[in-house]
Formats: structure tokens, sequence, C-alpha cells
């Protein structure tokens, strides 16, 4: 390469790493009164909910999670109870002397209603008869009901294949759940996974009015139904429900004039309609797939509260979502800048390594790795399926750390070659051939592990594989192409003897005598 | 004599490697890991307040009011954050806050209980916070555990590693590849088993994450002892034992210092790391640690075993029936 092209090469190659790490690690505010902010792109990096970190305009935060309380119907909290009765002890005093005498009985009756469990201090409610006896001992039935919504919702959270989805069974008989934030979707998680009872199928004018199925004698709804699933199909996410033959019929027999007034399908779970569906044509098919606005989680959540509640098990218990809180960094907040920092010095350390051992040839190595990694963590933050957690960090320091103990294989490998008597030129040649297949192999051997770890594992161990197989694809093309480029750009400005010396590569010198 | 003692030395090895895999395993299978790390078991007291409080900057007192509570009970917390409540149906946050206390398992429920009580009368009529709607609950948690995860980990793997170590067969060859495959299952049920036996505490996600990074570090050791295997295997001359041992020996170096690059990586991420986070990154130093020894200890005696095996079937295959044109010609 003439010094000119090499020239041009690396300074365009240098501006080219100053964008990237500009735009990656760059925020600032600007304007009148700072009211624009320019995001870095680490800052962007959507984080799970044990990581996390404000945004440069101080406002919005990433990472973290939700966490809700479902309570049962018949339990209430403490605060609920204290705010109640305080609200109708207010009553009571406030009321004129006509209504008196019924506003102090709501009272005591709300008193009576009730009994505090488990001690005179518990943090919850229970509704005598509804759920327990007099005496303040919780019903079978109740239990029995309980333990069956647990494992509804158990099967839902779990089968969300979401990380640090979390869910605690909270004071005996409440249950509290965690979900991350970087899903977008904690609303339609929280609020529908909520909701127990039947599945149904109706059609009408709204949900509320809507003439539902009513399966003949020794017949259910799963006679017409099969099941509920989650399909993609090239960008589109959908819930897809599986029909009987006699679901076949009933739905065509709904929708037979839909071709002239438009019909409206209502799929419930107990009485909430999860999906509302306007027909304009016969339906006369086994599988009827819905799209519409559904990204991955939502369609996710609606085909999973859909089939339990066909095939899950039943419980004639209500939920109510309260207590829903913002979470923050379950490492706190200082783990991801102190993970920055620990990365910043693994850099650090292995560039003092690259220019100890091989002087100038650390640059080749230094632009090599800039752009390998300044490529990683935009593809961390635009792959969707993407964000920053542990086994993030753990995929990318070893991604990075085998793309420099591949460099420093093809180094050790030209060193030997150099040594042996070979100009620089032919020992790079000669160096990268007998590297390349070693590396090749490596590599390719690698990303298969880490496709194949994506393709079948779920939540965390999905991410690290998909971020290792990327990771691992670059640090190839990276160590076999990118980095011999670099080395022959910087190696143009430098001549004869020197060349060894820029290196830190010596030839053996053979003793005449 | 050398051979003897690496044949013993093998023995060894192999027993004790399945001793932990049986015992990881067993242990696994009656308490599973050790997942403290997670923090689903316990207890927590959560403070709402609104935002009267942040207004007069009366959250220092609230938290002292609590903590004196606490302190007189004889309850010690181990974490405290605080919360912005969100409204469910919007999921907006709302003005109040949540003051989170996180108790170990071995609080007692009747001193959360009367600290509780405690906190509500100092926080009620006629104190400074009274306008702020302080209200303090005492919960009790016991976490569900997810198995779907773990065992959807452990089939990937176990594909994973048939797959690329079968790209290994077909370009190292057969010795090389089944080797390099019982070295990276021994390395990920060793390093998922020495979790299960030692009662370390982890998060739940991480032993599978391990085991997955034990086989992506034994897949790279042992390619690099593979390499120079293929290169003395091509170049003939000498017995399969004799270049196993020999590239062995030769990559000691490349393999320790490759093993030490990935090691310093962990270590630099996990010591800098806050608590949490080194929980999560420190034993992956287990899965570096534990390829170097598969990969000079387990995996060349496969190698040479299944080597030794092939020979043994040519030398079969030479002294049988060639066929009469090609013994003529042999004989000629």
């Amino acid at each position: 390469m003439s010094k000119v092209k090499s020239a041009v090469a690396l300074v365009l190659i240098t501006i080219l790493l100053f964008g990237l790490c500009f735009m990656c690690t760059v925020s600032f505010s600007y304007g009148t009164d700072k009211m624009y902010t320019f995001n870095s792109v680490v800052s962007m990096l959507a984080k799970d909910a044990k990581l996390g970190g404000q945004l440069a305009d101080g406002e919005n935060y990433l990472g973290g999670g939700y966490t809700a309380v479902y309570y049962p119907e018949g339990v209430i909290s403490a605060q609920q109870y204290e705010d109640d009765l305080n609200a109708l002890r207010a009553a009571a005093e406030n009321a004129v002397a006509a209504d008196k005498e019924d506003a102090e009985k709501a009272v005591t009756d709300y008193e009576g209603k009730y009994v505090r469990y488990p001690d005179a201090n518990g943090p919850i409610f229970l509704e005598k008869e509804e759920v327990c006896n007099e005496d303040g001992t919780v019903s079978d039935a109740f239990k029995e009901d309980f333990a069956g919504a647990v494992s509804v919702f158990r099967t839902r959270y779990e089968g969300l294949h979401l990380k640090d989805v979390q869910m605690r069974i909270s004071d005996d008989y409440t249950v509290s759940v965690s979900v991350p934030a970087y899903t977008g979707a904690q609303g339609v998680i929280l609020t529908q996974f909520s909701y127990t009872g039947e599945f149904n199928m109706g059609y009408g004018s709204d949900a509320a009015s809507a003439t539902k199925l009513s399966p003949g004698k020794d017949e259910t709804v799963r006679d017409y139904v099969k099941g509920v699933r989650q399909v993609f199909n090239g960008s589109t996410y959908y819930v897809v429900i599986d029909l009987t033959d006699a679901g076949r019929d009933t739905l065509s027999e709904w929708t037979a004039s839909a071709s002239e007034t438009a019909v409206t399908l209502y799929f419930y779970v107990g009485d909430n309609a999860l999906i509302s569906l306007s027909v304009s044509d016969t339906i006369d098919q086994n599988q009827l797939g819905i799209s519409g606005s559904y990204t991955n989680e939502t369609s996710s959540v609606v085909a999973l509260a859909l089939d339990t509640a066909l095939n899950g098990a039943q419980t004639p218990l209500t939920f109510r979502v309260e207590d829903v809180v913002r979470t923050h960094a379950g490492f706190t907040d200082l783990a991801l800048i102190l993970i920055y920092i620990s990365l910043g010095v693994l850099i650090a350390g292995m560039l003092a390594f690259f220019f100890v051992r091989y002087h100038g040839l650390g640059l080749a190595h230094l632009y090599t790795f800039l752009l390998w990694l300044f490529f990683m963590i935009l593809i961390v933050w635009g792959v969707p399926q993407l964000h920053l957690g542990i086994e993030t960090v753990l995929a990318l320091v070893l991604g990075g750390t085998l793309l420099s103990v591949a460099d420093v294989w093809t180094y050790e490998a030209v060193r030997k070659e150099f040594a042996s008597g070979k100009t620089m030129a032919s020992a790079v040649r000669e160096g990268y051939k007998k590297s390349f297949w070693k590396l090749f192999d490596l590599h390719i051997a690698l990303a298969i592990l880490g496709v194949l770890l994506y393709a079948i594992a779920i939540t965390e161990l999905q991410i690290f594989g998909l971020t290792l197989c990327i990771g691992v694809l670059l640090s190839g093309l990276c160590s076999l192409f990118v980095s011999r480029f670099h080395w022959a750009a910087f190696m143009s400005f430098v001549s004869g003897e020197a060349k060894g010396r820029f290196c830190n590569f010596k030839q053996e010198v053979e003793d005449d005598e | 004599m050398s051979k003897l003692k690496d044949n013993k030395l093998f023995a060894i090895f192999v027993a004790v490697s399945s001793v932990i895999i049986i015992a990881g395993i067993i242990l696994y299978a009656l308490l599973g890991f050790n997942t403290m790390a997670d923090k689903l078991d316990g207890y927590r007291i959560d403070v709402n307040y609104n935002v009267i409080i942040g207004l007069n900057d009366k959250e220092e007192a609230l938290a002292k009011v609590c903590e004196d509570a606490f302190s007189k009970n004889g309850v010690a917390y181990s974490e405290k954050n605080t919360l912005s409540a969100v409204d469910s149906s919007s999921m907006n946050e709302t003005t109040d806050e949540v003051l989170t206390y996180t108790f170990g398992q071995g609080v007692s429920e009747e001193a959360l209980g009367k600290a509780v009580a405690e906190i509500n009368a100092a926080v009620g009529e006629g104190t400074e916070f009274a306008d702020a709607e302080v209200f303090a609950r005492w919960h009790s948690l016991e976490g569900e555990r997810f198995y779907d995860s773990a065992w959807r980990g452990a089939i990937a793997i176990a594909v994973a590693a048939i797959v690329a170590l079968g790209y290994v067969c077909i370009r190292f060859g057969v010795s090389c590849g089944v080797a390099g495959f019982v070295s990276c299952a021994h390395d990920a049920l060793f390093t998922a088993a020495l979790l299960a036996v030692t009662r370390f505490p982890v998060y739940s996600f991480a032993p599978v994450l391990y085991a997955a990074i034990a086989a992506f570090i034994s897949v790279i050791l042992w390619l690099i002892v593979a390499e120079k295997c293929k290169k003395g295997f091509k170049e003939g001359g000498k017995a399969g034992e004799e270049i196993v041992r020999a590239a062995v020996k030769d990559t000691f170096k490349s393999v320790l210092f490759t093993a030490l690059a990935f090691g310093i990586g962990i270590v630099a991420v996990g010591a800098i790391a806050a608590g949490g986070t080194a929980l999560a990154v420190l034993p992956v130093l287990l899965a570096v640690g534990v390829p170097i020894y598969s990969t000079h200890f387990i995996a060349p005696e496969i190698c040479i075993l299944i080597r030794g095996a092939i020979e043994k079937r040519k030398e079969k295959k030479k002294g049988g029936y060639v066929g009469k044109k090609k013994a003529e010609n042999q004989a000629e």
C-alpha cells in the first residue's frame, strides 16, 4: 500500500472512530435553557432489571422494572383497610343526626367484616365468610382456589420466557410479580395476566352485551377451541386461535352476515375481553390468526392469558392489581458505572500489553479493537432482542478477549516468520497464511455454539448466545482482515529495518563462526 | 513407565470428575442450586408516603424513625430503597413514594410486626409526618422458581456442543472431535456441579450461563491443542499417543496464556463491579479454570484412546483381504 493511500485510509478510519466514539459515549444538553438533549448510544442501550441508569435529560430512566401485587377478592391491604375505615369514621363524624346511627353502624360493620392476618400487626385483612371463618382461620376452599390461581399465574409468567420476571407469594394470600422495564409492555403484562376465569368467545356490538358461546350439555369451551398461541410471521406477530370443527362452524354461523353488516368477535378471560376483532367477511377456517398492533411481548401475553384460561387450572377468584411501584436497577445504579469503569480498565490493560510487546503494532490492534467495540455497541443498541445485562457484558468481554487473543496468535506467528530471516512483507503473508485456518475454525466453531444457544435457549442464555455469536463473527472478520489492513496501513510509513523495530520483532542473527 | 503414569493419573482425574459431577447432580435434584442471591424469599417493610415528605426534605427523618424502630426490635435490614409508586391503570409514576427495607429469612415476624406498629405510631396524627399519609406494612415473601430456562439452557448447551464439535470432527478428525465433545460436556457439567456441591450463592440464571461459558472456553482451549494434533497426524511417522502428548506439551503455554487472558477479563469486571455484579461475574472464573484442567488431563487421554483404536483398525485392515489384483501388485 502506498504512503498516500495509507494516509488517506488511516485519516478516514480515524475520523470514523472519533465519530463512533462520540456517538457512543458522549451525552450533553444544548439549546436555550438546555431544552434539547443528545443521549449517547451507551446511555440509550436498553437495560435489564438488574442494571439501569438515568438519561442525560435527568428525567428518563432506563432499566429496572415494575412490581405489582395481585390481591384476591376478599383480601385487602392494611393500608386500604385503614383508609376505608378512616373515610367511614369521617363520614360518621360529619353525618347529620338523622344519618349518624347508620353511619356509625357502617363503621362497626366494616370493622366486623375483616380479620387482620396473620396477627394484630399483620399486613393484610381477610374478609370473613368470603375468605376465613369468624376466628380468622382461612377456609380450605379459599386456599384451594388461591393455589389454582397461583398455578395459572405461574404458567403465564414462566411462559413469557422473559428474563428478570419474578413471582412471589406475598403475605401467604397475595401474589407479588415483577417485570422488567425493557419490555415496554409492563402495563399489558401486569393487567392482562391478573385476569382469571374461563375462556369464552362471543359476538355483538360491545364486549359487555355480546352473545357468548354457550356450550351444550356435556360440552365445554374446549370442544370449540383447542388452544391459543403466538405466531411470528416475517415482521408481524399474531395471536392464533386453533378451533375445532364445532368452533369453526360456530364462528362461520356468527359471521355469516358479516359481509353485509360488520360483526365484532370477542375473546374473553372471565369477564374481560382481551381481543375484539371486527369482521367483515365470513370466517370459515380452523385457525384464526389475529394481528394488529401486537409486539412480541403483547401477542405473547394475550395468547398466554387466553390459553391458560382455556387449558389451565380454573379458579373462581378474581384479582385486583395494586401497590404498583417502579423499581430501579437491582444491582444499584452505581453498578453500571462501575461496569463501564472496569471495561475501561480492562481495555487500558489490554492496550498496555500490546504496546509493550508489539510497540507500534499496538496501534493496528487498537484501531481494530475500537472498530469491533463500537460496532458491538451499535449492534446491542440496534437489535431489538438485545439489551444490556450481565450476560451481555460477559459476552462482550469474552468476544473482546477472543479478538485480542486472535491478534496475539497472528502477531506471534508473524514474529516467528520474521525471526527466521524473512522480510516483513513475506513474514506477514506467511504468518497470516499459517494462522488463517486456525482462526477460521475457532471462530466458526464458536459462532455455531453461539447461534445454537440463541436458537434453543431462553432468557439470559439466549441473549448471551446471540451477543456472543455476533461478537465472535465480528472478531473473526476483524482478526483475519481488518487487523491485517491496519497493519499494512501503519507499516507503509516505516521503511527498511525500522519495520522490525516498529513491531518489536527481531531477526535471529546467525553466527558465521 | 511414562505411559503407565499418565494412565494412572487419567483414572484418578476421571474418578474425581465423576464423583463431583454425580454429587452435583444428586444435590441439584435434592436441593437445587443455592439461589439466595436472587433474594426471592424473606421479608420486606414498605413505608408508603406522599409528596409532602419530599417537599419538606423529611425523607431522612422518616428513615431514622424506621431504623430506630428496627434496632429497638432487634431486626437488621439488608437493603434499603426508595421507589416511586405507579398508577396501575396508566402505569405512570405518581407523586407517592415507597421506602422499602429488605430483610433475610431469619427475621422474626413478631419483631417486624412490632417495628411496623411503632413506625405507624410515630408518624401518626400530631407528628411532623401527619400530613404525609405515612403508612408502614411488613410483608412475608416466598419466591416461585421457574425451571424452564434451566432445562432449555441445558439442552441448548448439549446440542450446541455436539454440533460445534461435529465441525471439529470434520476439520480435525474423529479423535479430536470426540475428545473435544467429552471435554466440553465435562466442563459444562463440572462447573454446574461445583456450584451445586459448594452451595455457593448464585443467581438462578447463573449456573446454566456459567456452564455455557465453560463450554465456550473449553472449545477454544481444546482447538489450540487439536490444531497441533492435526498437524502431527498429517505429518505422520509417529504414533497417535506420541503426537497428542507432544501437542499438549507444545501448546501448554498458549493454552495457559489464552485462559489467563479470559481470566483477567473476568477478574477486572468482577473486582471493580458493585456487590451484585461481582457475585454474578466472579464465579465465571470457575468456567475459565475447569477447561484448563480438562484440556490437559481429560481430553488428550480420550483423544489418545480413540486415535489408538483408529490406528489399530487401520492396522487390521492392512493385514486383511485386499483383493487379488492388489495382492499381486503388492507382491511384485
